[in-house]
């Protein structure tokens, strides 16, 4: 059973249909990737899990029950466009937020003082949130997202605004969460951070869901059977039904070459032709980065739908 | 504690709170002693310097009557000759504001009498004028009769009323009561209905707008309910109009027992004086009689002010105050969901301004009349009732009109709650286009 699912879900709005029949399926304690172009739908979506909105047709389990308005507690949401109370004091505004996510103050005054320990702010709780620098109103805004510990937690685009260092960080708790048992949704376009967090990707574009599974499978799906190959020889040519060369390149001690080969080959019917004619050094597959990948498919749907 | 508890928790602190909320609320009240007052001295001041009339008097007979007044000296010019009055006024070398001819005995051909500025005359001159010649001229007149006595007998004859307007209460006893007081007081609370809508509901919109362009309605939406949101803003901010409402009354309480319950409602007192001062001073100038400042009157509207009932008009004015700023606030909170900024709300603003501003004239028109029909209809129908229904308030409106009235108000503040949610919930979330009334109706029909 998946900890999160949506069903079918359907949101049509006055002249454009944002959601066309979108599944999704989270696994628990997974951080799973929501990607997609702009406008594709997938704030729509974050919407109707968040209960925002309400889909047209459609369903959203969590745990395998339909969506019930007490579930926003369990949920910590970090919009892409953020936003705070400028004239309030931060500790307030924390406990303000973390009582409307169904907390008691006195509960919500121990996970504060936790949570501006680690991050070494405790002395702004009395500063108003106009007094802080962009990234530092950041940060209260991710502790808001998390301060009552949901067990979902959906971030979008979380590292827009942070320098690297607080980037990484950010990164470093989001991975903590996950290990403390959140599951956790991510949307972003910085492809980069997808590998290196995602296990699990869907990819809306056009109000629909294109493409979706593990990252690692997608990857290994959406290979292109290119191939690193580096040798120790002076020259690097094509070999007729075995492999084309896309280009070479000149190393110290011999040459790297990336080659396509036959779709039909394996590995090893490669290797042993090649090591007929070169002192192989390295044999290394090149799967397409999750870059190549959304590109790819995006570009694709968008024909299939033109 | 419930979210919406939660909720109207923030919105009355962070207001009352506020430095200028506590300045405003204290200050206000004195201000608005102040403008009045001010502006009953300013009515008293007149020029400062009286302006000279030069009188030429071919007759010789009439010129004499003229006494100074406060506004006016007359200089009686004897003789000019042959001179014209332009070329006197010209060539005077005085400040002559005006000259004064009489060319003709007055008795017997009243138009031989005129007036020579190079300015606009003011009505006041005329009047004092003529309010000081025609006694003497009637006068004159009833001597020329020649009949024994009847100067003692026209001035016999003169008769001024001064009708008491008495009113039964329930166990038949007599209270004085007043038309002017009840209009002034009538006024007084319709002013601050007015007010209020305005000052709060303007206020639920900021905060709806300010919301929006912080971005923290995204994140507020997603653990309350749009509705709960607004519901809260609303209610929040009420409870800051009613507190504001509270300290003014208790100010004002705590000003009338220090000053003794003789001068209760003091400000009300002085309006009503000024009314009937201004209704004296014309009664001696057209009257020409003595009709004296009568001392008893300060003691009768002392009187008029126990025969209103405060307690009843108060609990009128919290109850049309509340409905009457629910209504209009939802529909404010409805405009401030719909722009991103401030300067766009013009054009929804625009249909409800105009509605509020037909109240409150329908309102001050209705004073004079305030059982006709348009006071009746405006005091019923629930867009303009809290604003027009004060004025009719001490006039004593008949019960079934006040729960009628009532009970469409609260249901109609319902349903535009449920219209306004419907809007708000859809427009928090749309940013950069403008909306358009068509599209704000197609939201209507959205089911979530």
């Amino acid at each position: 059973m998946y900890f999160l699912e949506t069903k079918n879900v359907i949101k049509q709005y006055a002249d454009h249909l944002a959601l066309n029949s979108v599944s999704i399926c989270v696994p628990e304690n997974n951080i799973f990737g929501l990607l997609g172009p702009n406008g594709a739908g997938k704030t729509t979506l974050i919407r109707i899990i968040n209960q925002i909105t309400a889909p047209d047709s459609g369903e959203v389990l969590l745990n395998g029950n339909p969506l019930k308005q007490e579930d926003v507690h369990k949920i910590g949401y970090l919009p892409e466009e953020r936003g705070l109370y400028k004239k309030m004091k931060v500790g307030e505004q924390v406990l303000y937020l973390a009582q409307l996510k169904g907390m008691s103050k006195k509960d919500a005054k121990i996970r504060m003082n936790h949570w501006f320990d680690k991050f070494g702010i405790s002395d702004w709780s009395n500063k108003k949130v106009e007094e802080l620098s962009k990234g530092m109103q950041q940060k209260i805004q991710f502790i808001t997202t998390v301060l009552h510990e949901p067990k979902l937690l959906i971030l979008d685009e979380p590292f827009s605004g942070f320098d690297p260092v607080n980037a990484e960080l950010l990164k470093k708790e989001i991975m903590e969460l996950k290990e403390a048992g959140a599951t956790i949704i991510f949307s972003t376009h910085n492809m980069g951070s997808v590998e290196d967090l995602c296990e699990n990707i869907t990819l809306i574009n056009r109000s629909k869901a294109v493409l979706q599974g593990r990252v690692d499978d997608i990857r290994q799906q959406m290979k292109k059977h290119i191939f690193c190959v580096r040798v120790a020889n002076e020259t690097f040519i094509p070999k007729d039904g075995v492999y084309d060369v896309i280009n070479t390149k000149r190393i110290p001690g011999g040459i790297e070459a990336t080659i396509k080969i036959g779709a039909n080959l394996s590995n090893n019917e490669v290797i042993k032709s090649l090591v007929s004619d070169y002192t192989i050094i390295a044999f290394e597959e090149i799967l397409p980065s999750m870059q190549e990948v959304f590109i790819e498919t995006v570009k694709d749907s968008s024909l299939i739908e033109i | 504690m419930s979210k919406i508890g939660i909720i109207i928790e923030r919105e009355y602190m962070t207001r009352v709170y506020k430095k200028s909320f506590i300045i405003m609320t204290l200050a206000i009240p004195f201000i608005f002693i102040a403008l009045i007052a001010g502006t009953l001295l300013l009515s008293q001041i007149k020029d400062k310097e009286a302006k000279e009339i030069a009188v030429i008097d071919y007759t010789g007979k009439f010129g004499q009557v003229l006494k100074d007044t406060e506004s006016y000296k007359f200089l009686r010019v004897e003789d000019i000759g042959e001179e014209s009055a332009s070329n006197y006024y010209k060539s005077s070398g005085r400040d002559i504001y005006a000259i004064l001819t009489i060319t003709g005995d007055l008795i017997e051909n009243p138009k031989q009498i005129t007036l020579f500025s190079e300015k606009t005359l003011n009505m006041g001159l005329k009047k004092d004028i003529s309010n000081q010649l025609n006694p003497y001229l009637s006068e004159l007149k009833i001597e020329s009769y020649n009949i024994p006595d009847l100067k003692r007998i026209v001035a016999d004859s003169k008769v001024s009323i001064d009708i008491d307007t008495v009113k039964w209460d329930i166990e038949g006893g007599e209270t004085k009561s007043s038309a002017e007081l009840a209009s002034i007081i009538g006024m007084v609370f319709t002013f601050l209905i007015y007010m209020f809508i305005f000052a709060y509901g303007g206020m639920v919109m900021q905060a709806v707008i300010q919301e929006k362009t912080n971005r923290i309605v995204e994140v507020m939406v997603s653990s309350v309910k749009p509705f709960e949101l607004m519901m809260g803003k609303i209610i929040g901010i009420a409870f800051v109009g009613l507190t504001q409402f509270l300290i003014w009354m208790a100010i004002i309480i705590g000003a009338c027992t220090a000053l003794g319950i003789g001068a209760s409602a003091s400000e009300i007192k002085d309006i009503a004086t000024v009314g009937m001062e201004q209704q004296m001073m014309n009664q001696q100038m057209l009257g020409g009689g003595a009709a004296m400042a009568d001392p008893g009157i300060i003691a009768d509207i002392n009187g008029m002010i126990q025969g209103v009932n405060f307690s009843e008009l108060i609990a009128c004015f919290v109850i049309y105050f509340i409905g009457g700023y629910l209504l209009y606030a939802s529909l404010f909170a409805a405009i401030g969901s719909l722009v991103d900024q401030e300067a766009d709300t013009q054009q929804f603003m625009m249909p409800v301004t105009l509605i509020i501003m037909f109240a409150f004239y329908t309102a001050i028109y209705s004073i004079e009349n305030p059982d006709g029909p348009l006071a009746f209809w405006c005091s019923v129908i629930p867009l303009t009732s809290p604003i027009v229904m004060m004025v009719r308030l001490p006039y004593d409106v008949p019960l079934w009109q006040l729960f009628l009235s009532i009970g469409l108000l609260l249901g109609s503040f319902i349903a535009t709650t449920a219209i306004a949610a419907k809007i708000y919930r859809t427009g928090i979330l749309m940013y950069g286009k403008k909306t358009t009334w068509k599209e704000v109706f197609k939201w209507l029909k959205y089911s979530n």
